[in-house]
């Protein structure tokens, strides 16, 4: 015969779970909020790509099945080919006006270390004159930078 | 003076049928004129402007509180009805009791290290169903989709995705299924036995579950498809699964598949898999010049070898005086086969759903015709709940047409079974009695009941109340749509 289920995951109307409760089946309810509007359509769009089981998988095993490995030491401008005043800083190609505190923060001691400014607090307005200075994804050169990414 | 409140809170979130109970709660609330505690999404916000709230900026991931009371020293009591309301949130058994301490955000991470034989049932936004039954499918679960208005390729890729992995995806817009005696969603409780149930409608599944259990035959197992999953798009591919599940069942003696007419190399692939398979299929298609859903259970109890009884008729109707058939149902599938039948002896009948696109009623669902409508379509449950669930719009109609001197029969239908109101007839039976008191000249009303003596309303309790408001209830919707004809007729 068929049996019925173990338990019941349910996801949406609490209406339909107190009704499979009411049967004596176990429920476990998930606390589901609505995707940022606007990005209904993404989102199904990626769960749904027949691709994407495999390709997260493959995403995963690289980091999991590899040890990182410290092979030497070398200033970064001479292995990433940066002068100075370049800079670069984690997640995707961003302006500093739309930068957020923290990256702020991480650019503006970057600049002061680099010896652009005596006080960190003077690197706002170079940064927004954007005079003598770039900023640029870690990801473009292969690289990645630590907490708010900034090499 | 009154006094309106109206405030926002960003990202909290609850399910509209809940937030529709919190908001009828507040209204309740002695000094409150209005109250609306809703998502701010834009038909809300439609809503909440007509009902003369001020609203801020808001998105549709804000909870928007909008209350307005007679004089300003009742808020305190809203408010507190709103918080009290919003605490129990519609969930009838404590969350203490189902021992999550933190509820899983996502339906994978609910499904982490969970019994294969778990099932997922999903009855998010529509837009956002496939996220959730993917993760379902993708950790091996079968899904049941209640969720209305999926995209159809959305329907597509789901379907194709569990084929690959022997799964079944019910729905999307199941509204019944029954899997080794549970039900979900919208289901009626019966004694499980020998027949196994396709079902691309849901009330076409209810309706001949009920008669069945009636005439002493069990359904142990009914598998929702959704409606459109037997169209060329979809190709059956939830069909062909159900049918090899309900054949490897070796309780099931007999598989019946409830329809529409479908494509015609669907209906052959469909076929194709029936004969190969142990278990004799049935097809119980609904459509014109189909046979109706009783005759399709009879011809099921034929099959098994087992007697038809007599369709049980409890009351009767008195006599009519207007000459037009007023349909109100809350099955959509209970209000097509009862245009069907009706359209054979009255010819058109105007409709929300109509057989044809010239019988289409305006929004006011009004016309001097004989008319039928479905409160389930989904242009009527657009920001409110299934009319299974609140009757209010239904009532509104069965009072506004019993006051209409044409009106001469009043055709309803009552849906039992879990997922449903707890005692429709507590509000149905007053209704019908003020229908009738109300009626110009006399006034038939009938009504079939879909249940079971096993369903959590109880079918007796409920059919006691409807006949002692006056009215004549049929178990089967097509002997009362025949029955509403006659009494007609004798007008004519």
């Amino acid at each position: 015969m068929t049996l019925p289920p173990a338990r019941v995951v349910t996801v949406g109307a609490d209406h339909l779970a107190d009704a499979v409760a009411e049967q004596a089946v176990t429920v476990s309810r998930v606390a589901w909020r609505p995707p940022m509007p606007g990005t209904e359509a993404d989102l199904a769009c990626v769960a749904a790509d027949p691709l994407r089981r495999e390709a997260n998988e493959r995403a995963l095993a690289a980091v999991l099945d590899v040890q990182a490995r410290l092979v030497d030491v070398a200033p970064a401008g001479e292995l990433l080919g940066l002068d100075r005043g370049d800079f670069l800083h984690a997640g995707p190609p961003i302006a500093w006006a739309d930068a957020s505190g923290p990256l702020r923060g991480a650019l503006m001691g970057a600049a002061a270390l680099e010896g652009l400014v005596d006080d960190p607090a003077d690197a706002a307005t170079l940064f927004e004159s954007g005079d003598a200075v770039s900023i640029d994804p870690c990801h473009h050169h292969g690289a990645v930078g630590p907490m708010a990414g900034v090499v | 003076m009154s006094h309106s409140h109206v405030e926002v809170r960003p990202g909290a979130y609850a399910d509209s049928v809940a937030l529709l109970q919190v908001s009828r709660a507040v209204q309740q609330v002695a000094g409150v004129e209005a109250a609306q505690v809703a998502m701010g999404t834009p038909l809300n916000r439609d809503l909440l402007a007509q009902m003369g709230f001020e609203l801020p900026e808001v998105s549709a991931n804000d909870l928007v509180v909008a209350v307005r009371v007679a004089t300003a020293d009742r808020l305190g009591d809203a408010l507190a009805a709103v918080e009290e309301a919003m605490a129990r949130r519609g969930r009838r058994t404590p969350a203490a009791a189902e021992g999550a301490e933190t509820p899983p955000r996502t339906t994978a991470a609910a499904l982490r290290g969970a019994d294969p034989r778990d099932l997922v049932l999903v009855s998010v936004p529509g837009a956002s169903a496939l996220v959730e039954a993917m993760d379902a499918l993708d950790a091996g679960h079968d899904v049941m989709v209640f969720s209305d208005n999926v995209p159809v390729e959305h329907e597509l890729a789901l379907k194709t995705a569990a084929a690959e992995r022997d799964l079944l995806v019910m729905g999307p817009d199941c509204g019944t299924a029954v899997v080794g005696g549970l039900g979900l969603g919208f289901a009626n409780t019966c004694t499980p036995g020998p027949v196994g149930v396709v079902a691309a409608s849901g009330t076409g599944c209810q309706q001949l579950m009920c008669l069945l259990e009636h005439a002493g035959v069990g359904v142990g197992t009914a598998l929702g498809v959704g409606g459109r999953d037997l169209s060329s798009a979809i190709g059956g591919r939830s069909t062909l699964e159900a049918l090899r599940r309900l054949d490897a069942d070796p309780d099931v003696e007999l598989v019946v598949v409830v329809s529409k007419p479908p494509a015609a190399e669907v209906a052959a692939a469909v076929r194709a898999c029936a004969d190969e398979l142990g278990t004799p299929v049935q097809l119980a298609l609904l459509g014109p010049g189909e046979p109706d859903l009783t005759t399709a259970a009879e011809r099921a109890l034929g099959a098994l070898g087992r007697a038809v009884p007599e369709w049980p008729v409890w009351g009767t109707a008195g006599l009519a005086q207007g000459d037009l058939l007023r349909g109100l149902f809350v099955g959509g599938t209970l209000c097509d086969e009862a245009m069907l039948i009706a359209t054979g002896t009255l010819g058109p009948v105007r409709s929300n759903i109509p057989l044809s696109p010239d019988l289409a009623l305006g929004p006011d669902l009004e016309a001097d015709a004989h008319t039928m409508i479905d409160f389930g379509d989904d242009a009527l449950t657009a920001g409110r709940a299934h009319p299974m669930i609140d009757p209010t719009l239904r009532l509104e109609h069965l009072a506004r047409v019993a006051r209409d001197p044409r009106t001469g029969v009043v055709l309803l239908d009552v849906v039992l079974g879990h997922g449903a109101e707890a005692d429709p007839a507590a509000s149905l039976a007053p209704a019908v009695a003020s229908a009738l008191q109300a009626a110009p000249g006399d006034l038939a009303v009938v009504v079939s009941c879909v249940g079971t003596e096993l369903d959590p309303q109880g079918l007796d309790r409920q059919v006691q109340a409807l006949v002692e408001a006056g009215a004549e209830v049929h178990l089967s919707n097509a002997r009362a749509t025949r029955r509403a004809l006659d009494i007609l007729g004798g007008v004519r």
